[in-house]
C-alpha cells in the first residue's frame, strides 16, 4: 500500500542534539546478516553499500556497512585534535540513570581505537554542578579531582527543560557555552532542531539563501512535509480549518523534543474547539502514510510479537566539523542510518520508550519475500 | 531468482529456533540497555527478526542530500537574524526555548570549532 498523495521521502524531523542509536545501529544490520545467513536454506545475501549504485538484485540485499558509529568516532576525534591539547579529555554529558548505556559507550570505545589515550568522563548536571570549574582567565574547562582539561563535550543530555533540575544545571549549560570547549553540539545549534525552524525553512526562498546550489535546493525542498504553523494570524484561520476538515490527515507537534507528546485525531479536535490558545506551542504536519511491511517485532521477556503490521522511519546520520570563523569544513559526511519499526497501530516512534524496533534494511525490491518466507511452518 | 523448487529459498529451521539464536547474538554483541527496574541488569533492546524491505532508491534519495542538509543546518545556525525570526513565535510562550536563546545572545563565543552530529528522520 503506498501513500497516494506523494510517493517520495518525506522529512519528518531533524536532529541536532543527542542523536542517539549511531552505537547500535549497525549491530543490528549484522544481526540481520547472521540471522538470515542462520535461518535460510538457498539464499543469498550481498551487501550493497549506501552510496553504491546498485544495478542487479540478489535475493537479500543487505544495507552495509553501516558507519555511523566509526564516522561520529572519528568527528569527535578530529574535533580532540584541533583542540590541540592532547592531555585533555572528552566529556560525555549524561542524564541520571541513563539506560542506554551500550549505544554511548560504543561511542567511546570507537574513540579509544582510534585513539587509545583519550580519556573520557561521563557526567551528569548534578555531578557538574559539584565537579566542573571553568578557568576565569582562559576559559578552559577543568574537572574536580582530576583538574583533567575539558576538550570536547557531547550532549546526551539538555534536550529538554526536565534535565535542568534547578538553576544550578543551567549555570553548568552556561559555563561549558562560554567555555573554549568545543560543544557538540553548540545553543544555537540545538535550537536550530527546534520543529519551528523546520516549519520556517519551508517558506519561499529561504533555503536558497544557505544553499546557492539551485539543483540542490530543489531536491531539499522536495523532502519537506506540508507543515504548518498557527503564530501566523494571516494563516492561523485557514490551517484551523484544515485540521477541523482532516483531523485524521495531520499531526500537531509540540516544539519541544522528547517524544510521545504528539496529538492525533480526536486530540486535535479537542484541542482546536477547547484549547485554541495552546496552538501555538505547536506546529501542524501532514500525516505521512508510509507502506506497510510484515516482520517479528523481538523484544525481552519472551513478547515478541510475530507476523504483524509495520511500518518504517528513516533515520539518515551526519557529522559536520566547521570553523565558524574561516567557514573551513573539515568534516561533511553522510555517516550511516538508523531504521525504527512500528507497528501501525502506534503513533509515537520511541525505542527506548518501547513504541518501536532496531531493523535495517532488505532493498532487493522482491515483493516482501522474507515475510512470507519466515510467515512459513517448518 | 531460482524457479526450481528445490533451489527456493525457505526457513531451515522452526521460528522459535531463530528467535533463539537472534536473542543469543543480541545479547553476546551488545545490543542492549539497561533495566528500568535495575540499573545492575541488561536486557536486549527491541529489534526486528529480519530486515524490511525497502526501496533502494527512496534510500538513495535521502542519503544523497545528507550533505546538503548538514551545511544548511550549520548555516542557519550560524545566523542569529533566521533564528530569531524562525523562533519569533515560540519566544514568548516557550520558557525552555527562550532561556537557550538568551544565553546564546549574552555568550560570548570562544571557540570557532563547531561539532554536529546530525540525524535527519524520513518517511516514504
Amino acid at each position: 500500500m503506498l501513500d497516494t498523495k506523494a510517493n517520495r521521502m518525506r522529512q519528518i524531523e531533524f536532529n541536532t542534539i543527542s542523536s542517539a542509536f549511531a552505537g547500535l545501529t549497525g549491530i543490528v544490520a549484522d544481526l540481520h546478516k547472521a540471522v538470515l545467513n542462520y535461518a535460510l536454506e538457498n539464499s543469498s545475501i550481498r551487501q550493497v553499500k549506501p552510496d553504491e549504485n546498485k544495478t542487479s538484485s540478489s535475493s537479500i540485499d543487505l544495507v552495509l556497512p553501516n558507519n555511523a558509529l566509526i564516522k561520529s568516532a572519528e568527528a569527535l576525534v578530529k574535533a580532540f585534535e584541533l583542540y590541540n591539547q592532547p592531555n585533555a579529555s572528552i566529556l560525555f554529558l549524561i542524564v541520571p540513570n541513563e539506560r542506554n548505556v551500550c549505544d554511548q559507550n560504543a561511542l567511546v570505545d570507537a574513540v579509544q581505537q582510534l585513539q587509545p589515550n583519550i580519556r573520557f568522563h561521563m557526567k551528569t548536571f548534578e555531578q557538574l554542578v559539584e565537579e566542573l570549574i571553568l578557568d576565569e582567565k582562559t576559559f578552559n574547562l577543568h574537572l574536580k579531582p582530576s583538574n583533567d582539561e575539558v576538550a570536547v563535550v557531547y550532549f546526551r543530555a539538555g534536550y529538554i527543560p526536565d534535565h535542568y533540575i534547578d538553576e544550578k544545571c543551567w549555570k553548568i549549560r552556561e559555563q561549558i557555552e562560554q567555555s573554549r570547549a568545543i560543544k557538540c553540539p553548540t545553543i544555537r545549534s540545538q535550537l536550530s532542531g527546534c520543529k519551528i525552524v523546520q516549519e520556517y525553512l519551508t517558506h519561499e526562498n529561504i533555503i536558497e539563501k544557505y544553499i546557492q546550489n539551485p539543483e540542490l535546493a530543489q531536491k531539499i525542498r522536495s523532502t519537506f512535509a506540508h507543515i504548518f504553523n498557527f503564530a501566523d494570524p494571516t494563516t492561523r484561520e485557514q490551517n484551523i480549518e484544515l485540521l477541523r476538515q482532516n483531523p485524521h490527515g495531520f499531526v500537531l507537534k509540540p516544539n519541544r523534543e522528547g517524544g510521545g507528546n504528539n496529538k492525533y485525531d480526536d486530540d486535535i479536535i479537542d484541542l482546536i474547539t477547547n484549547q485554541a490558545d495552546h496552538l501555538s506551542y505547536f506546529i501542524g504536519m501532514e500525516k505521512v502514510v508510509p507502506p506497510t511491511c510484515t516482520t517479528c517485532l523481538i523484544k525481552p521477556d519472551g513478547k515478541h510479537v510475530l507476523h504483524v503490521e509495520c511500518i518504517n522511519e528513516i533515520g539518515i546520520f551526519g557529522t559536520m566539523l566547521t570553523n565558524i570563523e574561516t567557514n573551513e569544513e573539515f568534516i561533511n559526511e553522510v555517516t550511516g542510518y538508523l531504521v525504527r519499526t512500528k507497528t501501525i497501530d502506534t503513533n509515537e516512534g520511541g525505542v527506548a520508550t518501547g513504541y518501536s524496533v532496531l531493523d535495517c534494511l532488505d532493498v532487493s525490491e522482491n515483493d516482501n519475500q522474507l515475510a512470507k518466507i519466515f510467515a512459513q511452518k517448518r | 531468482m531460482p524457479t526450481e523448487s528445490s533451489n527456493t529459498m525457505s526457513l531451515r529451521w522452526p521460528i522459535e529456533d531463530i528467535i533463539a539464536y537472534a536473542k543469543r547474538y543480541a545479547l553476546t554483541h551488545g545490543l542492549l540497555c539497561l533495566t528500568p527496574d535495575n540499573l545492575d541488569h541488561a536486557t536486549i533492546v527491541p529489534f526486528s527478526l529480519y530486515p524490511s524491505p525497502y526501496s533502494y532508491s527512496h534510500f538513495r534519495s535521502i542519503w544523497s542530500i545528507q550533505t546538503a542538509y548538514n551545511r544548511l543546518y550549520n548555516r542557519i545556525s550560524l545566523d542569529d537574524g533566521f533564528l530569531e525570526q524562525a523562533l519569533k513565535s515560540v519566544l514568548p510562550i516557550d520558557d525552555f526555548v527562550q532561556r537557550l536563546w538568551t544565553t546564546h545572545r549574552r555568550t560570548k563565543h570562544r571557540q570557532p570549532i563547531q561539532l554536529d552530529i546530525y540525524r535527519s528522520k524520513s518517511s516514504i
